[in-house]
């Protein structure tokens, strides 16, 4: 049957739901564990073969060897360039490199834009989920 | 006689989302004649990838389009791989397909959204885009982005699809077909919605046929062609479905075809994830693809598109060319908006979902910085061919004003 305003009873009963948007930044919305975000680095496991930056699309990663130790590896990323597309984290021999979920990366001082993985994102698997809200600088606050 | 209004709609616009140019002559309220000018959004992709790794490529390809970056990615790979010999694996090939047909959902319901804004309704563009977040959700779960998932590599795929996510999927299915359902409804009743769209931008199924319209722009016009039922790729071959058309050839039929293909969508996606097999993700790929060419064809939501690519036993393709649907598409603007009226423009070229970046073109004249006629152009090209083909083409009668 044609009719006019045949949305109009959904658009009444909106009025009495709860917004769909959340109060970003002071509301978060619960994300994935899964979302691709900062990569997180695990020094123990590197063996410094380069797989990674010769794979990443973006030139955002580079290994490069810590002076003075033997066999130690430092991981330094580009979030600036970096597009989040994990291959670094698929192409791994050693699964050195994993995804975190941590997405809020914006900085007003482009230096810190580059970041050692090994200090900002060390891997710790039983903490990796958690968005670690102190680590990332927040622009607005 | 009086002189013609020619009114530029573009390059800047309100109602286009991306740059592109549409010179309207008007014959008082009524378009007479449509001139599309292209090329303000051109950012060289092609000429990219021939400088990078295949690998890298399919990154590249990817930021194509922002809505359908996993159908040019899947294209573009697909012709590498079949350079290549690669077997993809089928758990890989349903997954793409999976993830190809979610793009879809949350492409068409994007387009049913902008559509009822170019025409003043609001309220449809708000609950499509509220219901579009499921699907946009469900991306981000199995992929880890919400546009430009990046699942696949040559050779196969990265990202799995686990059973949990399984009940995730078909749980978001459900509360979707239900939306979409609804919407098919309200365009079959809603007054405002069909008054406002029938008889808008008209293309008959011949003009169609001859401008080689392609998606739910052609099959608005009852041409029922649709890459994934004609040349079935990935795991199209394994599933049942019909390809949605409609005879009202005009932005009514095209909003018909769009939201019965999201029902046809959800089938598939079930069909898909009740047969995924379990077989590995992908198979390890070479770095220098073997010298060969080939061309794949991808059923997009906007329609077929389709990538070449040379490769000469490189790491890094000859040539790679695309033609996204808006290509097909963007010819019959002109044949739709003949003798339509000037406030059907913005509609009309919303109705083939134009997506202008992945479609620009740009043509380089090379010359010594002079100006050159037509006459000049013919004569020099007259020439060229004279001495490097040895053909004569002086008598070919050309009328060049
Ligand atoms: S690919 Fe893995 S092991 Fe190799 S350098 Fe990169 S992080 Fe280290
Ligand atoms: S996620 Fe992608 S862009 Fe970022 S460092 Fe890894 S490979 Fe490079």
């Amino acid at each position: 049957m044609k009719k006019l305003g045949a949305l109009l009873f959904e658009a009444i009963k909106s009025l009495f739901k709860k917004p769909v948007t959340s109060d970003y930044p002071k509301k978060r919305r619960p994300i994935h564990d899964s979302v691709a975000g900062m990569i997180a680095f695990e020094q123990d496991k590197c063996i410094g073969c380069s797989i990674c930056v010769r794979n990443c699309p973006a030139n955002a990663i580079k290994i490069t060897k810590v002076p003075d130790k033997e066999k130690v590896f430092s991981c330094e990323l580009s979030l600036a360039n970096c597009i989040f597309c994990s291959q670094c984290v698929f192409t791994c021999p050693k699964k050195a490199l994993h995804t975190t979920d941590k997405f809020e990366l914006a900085q007003i001082d482009k230096s810190k834009l580059t970041v050692k993985l090994e200090e900002v994102a060390p891997y710790k698997p039983e903490t990796q989920q958690k968005p670690d809200e102190n680590k990332t600088e927040k622009v607005n606050s | 006689m009086p002189k013609k209004l020619v009114i530029p709609i573009g390059p800047q616009h309100p109602a286009l989302k991306e740059p592109a140019s549409f010179d309207v002559t008007l014959q008082g309220e009524k378009a007479e004649n449509i001139l599309v000018k292209l090329g303000y959004n051109h950012r060289g992709i092609e000429k990219a990838c021939e400088t990078k790794p295949y690998l890298h490529d399919s990154y590249i390809i990817e930021r194509v389009c922002g809505i359908c970056s996993h159908s040019h990615s899947t294209c573009f790979l697909q012709a590498v791989e079949e350079i290549a010999n690669l077997q993809v694996p089928m758990r890989a090939k349903y997954i793409r397909s999976i993830i190809g047909e979610m793009e879809r959902i949350h492409s068409h319901l994007l387009w049913l959204g902008v559509a009822a804004h170019e025409i003043g309704f609001d309220t449809l563009l708000m609950y499509t885009w509220r219901d579009r977040e499921i699907v946009m959700d469900l991306l981000a779960l199995l992929t880890g982005n919400r546009v430009n998932y990046a699942v696949n590599v040559l050779g196969g795929v990265k990202k799995d699809i686990t059973e949990e996510d399984k009940a995730q999927i078909l749980k978001a299915v459900d509360a979707l077909e239900e939306r979409t359902k609804y919407y098919i409804q309200v365009c079959q009743e809603e007054l405002t919605l069909i008054k406002r769209l029938s008889h808008v931008g008209y293309l008959s199924h011949d003009d169609a046929v001859k401008m080689g319209a392609v998606g739910p722009t052609g099959r608005a016009s009852s041409i029922t062609r649709d890459t994934r039922k004609d040349d079935p790729y990935a795991a199209y071959e394994e599933v049942d479905f019909k390809v949605i058309s409609d005879d009202h050839c005009d932005v009514y039929g095209r909003a018909l075809v769009r939201v019965g293909e999201l029902m046809e969508t959800y089938s598939i996606i079930r069909q898909l994830l009740k047969k995924l097999p379990a077989t590995p993700l992908s198979v390890p790929a070479p770095r220098i693809i073997p010298a060969g060419e080939a061309l794949s064809r991808y059923e997009a939501p906007r329609g077929e598109d389709c990538h070449y690519v040379k490769a000469n036993g490189t790491d890094k393709p000859e040539r790679v060319k695309l033609r996204a649907p808006t290509l097909a598409n963007v010819q019959a603007v002109s044949a739709m908006l003949k003798k339509g009226y000037l406030a059907d423009v913005t509609i009309v070229i919303a109705a083939i979902d134009p997506c202008f970046s992945c479609t620009d073109r740009m043509i380089v004249a090379v010359n010594d910085g002079s100006d050159m006629t037509w006459g000049q152009l013919r004569e020099q090209s007259i020439n060229w061919y004279k001495k490097n083909r040895g053909v004569d083409f002086t008598k070919v009668k050309l009328k060049i004003s």
